[in-house]
């Protein structure tokens, strides 16, 4: 009994001196500061998301993988209308983290298109992206038949990023769609694809884009997501007014 | 207050009570000292069922309701055990060790194997099975094993059985290795349960150190490794060759940190507690042949396979092919036991045509042994067994290819400096690991004994710079120790 109170008193005494120290701000040793033990807090349970994380719930994975690629990367991101407001955060996102963007904007484009035309395959070979995000499927929420029509479509483009790694953005719908989310996400797997069907946005005049604030939000949590769940260049979240150089192509819909 | 109480001793799915988390700590001071308590006052019965119910609630924290399964596995094997050993009738014995056996291993097979034989069998037949809503058990694979062993050893009168279906539940669900090993034999384990327990001084410093030296090979070099690792595995075609060979390294590394630190903690809890579970690993990577390897990894299930696969198939002693063959089998076995996948079986199986070329090979070139040959055949070792780790550790057998592919086909040699500038801290920790694991393992044994015998200010001093040193390396989050999943 006695080795045992010697180890009670060694344990008790660390952790009080432990604690201590925790309590002490800027703690600083030759410059470094010292890492302290976090407080145990009795609200551990408790958990407050803002609306715009409910499809993180929704798309959580019950096993997360989420590894961060601490190397300055090439971004590109394709896809429809919808790329315009959230290119714009993730240009911030990748001038903060160092990283190239480039965003192609391809005006009313579909997955039909995108497959049709190889473009993807086009620029993956020229602009040699470590990393691709495709938002797609917002001109596509309303087709009859979606499965039947689209599937060698979504299958044709996930080809074409070939072995680069990719995510791909779900259309922020406006109103329920036929089927185009389950055949993205039954394509591209759950730790590809970012459900963004249930979130909620402030859309613009059209009614169906999001206004460029919610697709700031929208980006940032496209981007909580990626941090948890898929393999990612480095997102460190940059301020939100910062200026962001990243090269744009916009293709009209009749490119 | 009560949410919070409710929090801890509630199951939630993800959180097991791990022992590189703050939570296992604070209760495990908490249990010390009733656990001292009921020692010292050689209240045995009181003993047995405090840990008992210790063992249970940390495996239900890993396990939820799974948990009854190893409390039915317990009274199963208890009572068979105990009709077989009384009964005189030599086919009822072993038809109650077959039974015993097939409920065994057929559980851990459903847990484990059903998804993969579904799949399979889609390929095959080109069915379309779905694949069933199955959770595996954490720690199903060691405790059966420990199952296994104590049915067989009693049925050929190699031990004893319990005494009681409580010693054997303490036996079997014993928390410091119920999720992750090592695989302790009953023969070994059953006497030390009932046996005057004199715990020294010696005894809980010597504990205390390895648990610390467990953390630190965790927390600090296993899982700040990883982070790099974990990149590289999980996009190999977005790295260089090089790139992928460091990741393939550093997981070398990382996986002996990881699965040795574990089984560090585990035996220094129990050394602590008063009980002896063996060793589990001794200096594996200075293994110069792969024979010398399975001898330093993993050393319970090594010698579990041996004892159990091995030579019940007819050993070394049905001639020279049968031993190749039976070498197999064992290490196939081995590879499947690990996980249901491809990359397992041919990482098992990789690893018994190790084995089968040493023995080939041995009675050859046993002879021609100087500094050259061994440092060759350390190299060949070495390098065949971190090859080998690609398998292990790769999502699935593709991954594993392409792992390989980019490392032979797409090395690129000019990422080396812009490496070794971008990731200074990984190159740095990977480093002064190397240099750890190759150390005498003399002075190991040396600074143990030094810590053991310091004054109480220096240990506390020692103690509190390793809790430091773990919470600057450490993430936000507890990552899991791999061989949890097995």
């Amino acid at each position: 009994m006695r080795a045992y109170i010697k180890l009670l008193i060694l344990l008790i005494v660390s952790f009080v001196i432990m604690s201590a120290l925790s309590e002490l701000d800027d703690l600083r040793v030759f410059g470094h500061d010292i890492a302290t033990m976090k407080r145990i807090t009795l609200d551990a349970g408790e958990t407050a998301l803002p609306l715009s994380d409910t499809a993180e719930i929704v798309m959580a994975p019950s096993i997360a993988i989420a590894v961060e690629d601490t190397l300055p990367r090439t971004i590109l991101m394709i896809g429809d209308s919808m790329i315009e407001g959230l290119s714009r955060r993730m240009g911030a996102y990748a001038y903060h983290n160092g990283h190239k963007l480039y965003a192609v904007i391809w005006y009313g484009s579909t997955t039909e298109k995108w497959s049709e035309s190889g473009r993807l395959a086009q620029y993956a070979d020229s602009l040699k992206p470590d990393y691709i995000m495709i938002c797609l499927g917002g001109n596509e929420l309303f087709i009859r038949d979606i499965k039947e029509k689209r599937r060698g479509c979504v299958k044709e483009i996930v080809s074409e990023a070939g072995t680069i790694p990719y995510v791909w953005i779900g259309p922020p719908n406006w109103k329920d769609d036929t089927g185009i989310n389950e055949l993205i996400r039954s394509e591209v797997g759950d730790d590809r694809f970012f459900l963004s069907k249930y979130m909620q946005f402030e859309r613009a005049s059209d009614g169906c884009h999001p206004t460029r604030e919610s697709s700031y939000q929208w980006m940032d949590s496209v981007v909580r997501w990626m941090v948890k769940t898929v393999p990612h260049p480095r997102l460190d979240t940059p301020p939100m007014k910062v200026k962001n150089p990243y090269e744009t192509i916009v293709l009209t819909p009749d490119d | 207050m009560i949410d919070w109480l409710v929090d801890i001793l509630s199951y939630q799915v993800g959180s097991p009570l791990m022992f590189n988390s703050r939570m296992f700590w604070l209760l495990f001071i908490v249990f010390l000292p009733f656990y001292g308590l009921l020692s010292i006052r050689r209240n045995r019965m009181a003993m047995i069922v405090y840990v008992i119910v210790f063992s249970l609630f940390f495996y239900y924290k890993a396990s939820g309701l799974c948990c009854l399964l190893l409390v039915a596995r317990a009274v199963i094997d208890y009572y068979f055990v105990r009709i077989m050993d009384d009964s005189p009738n030599p086919r009822l014995r072993k038809a109650l060790l077959v039974l015993s056996l097939l409920l065994s291993v057929g559980t851990l097979a459903f847990f484990k194997y059903t998804n993969f034989l579904l799949f399979n069998l889609d390929i095959i037949v080109g069915a379309n099975f779905q694949p069933l809503d199955i959770v595996l058990p954490v720690g199903i694979s060691f405790y059966t094993f420990q199952s296994v062993s104590y049915v067989v050893d009693v049925y050929k009168r190699r031990t004893q059985r319990a005494q009681s279906l409580l010693d054997y539940m303490f036996y079997l669900s014993f928390f410091p290795y119920v999720a992750a090993g090592p695989i302790v034999r009953a023969s070994a384990f059953l006497p030390q349960i009932r046996a005057q327990r004199n715990v020294t001084e010696t005894m809980v410093y010597s504990g205390l150190w390895l648990v610390m030296v467990g953390l630190v090979k965790k927390a600090v070099v296993a899982d700040y490794l990883a982070q790099y690792n974990n990149l590289v595995f999980s996009m190999p075609s977005g790295y260089s060759g090089f790139e992928c060979l460091m990741g393939v390294l550093g997981y070398s590394i990382q996986i002996f940190c990881d699965f040795s630190g574990y089984s560090d903690i585990a035996i220094g809890i129990a050394r602590i507690m008063g009980f002896d579970l063996g060793i589990n690993f001794r200096s594996p990577y200075k293994s110069l042949n792969m024979t010398e390897f399975w001898r330093r990894w993993h050393i319970s299930l090594s010698l579990w396979l041996k004892d159990y696969v091995y030579i019940p198939l007819g050993g070394n002693r049905k001639g020279r092919l049968r031993t190749y063959v039976n070498l197999m089998v064992t290490m196939l076995i081995g590879g499947i036991w690990h996980g249901a996948g491809w990359n397992f079986i041919v990482w098992g199986g990789m690893h018994g045509v190790g084995l089968v070329v040493h023995k080939f090979c041995k009675s050859r070139f046993d002879s021609v042994s100087n500094l050259f040959t061994m440092c060759l055949s350390w190299a060949l070792t070495f390098s065949f067994v971190t090859a080998l780790w690609i398998f292990f550790r790769s999502p699935d057998f593709a991954g594993a290819m392409e792992m390989i592919g980019s490392i032979v086909a797409d090395f690129r040699a000019e990422m080396i400096v812009p490496f070794l500038s971008a990731r200074i801290g990984w190159v740095n920790v990977f480093l002064l690991s190397v240099i750890a694991v190759f150390l005498p393992e003399r002075l190991y044994g040396r600074v143990e004994s030094w810590f053991i015998f310091s004054k109480l200010w220096v240990k506390i001093i020692v103690f509190i710079s390793v809790v430091q040193l773990i919470l600057e390396f450490s993430g936000s989050e507890v990552s899991p120790f791999i061989y949890f999943q097995f």
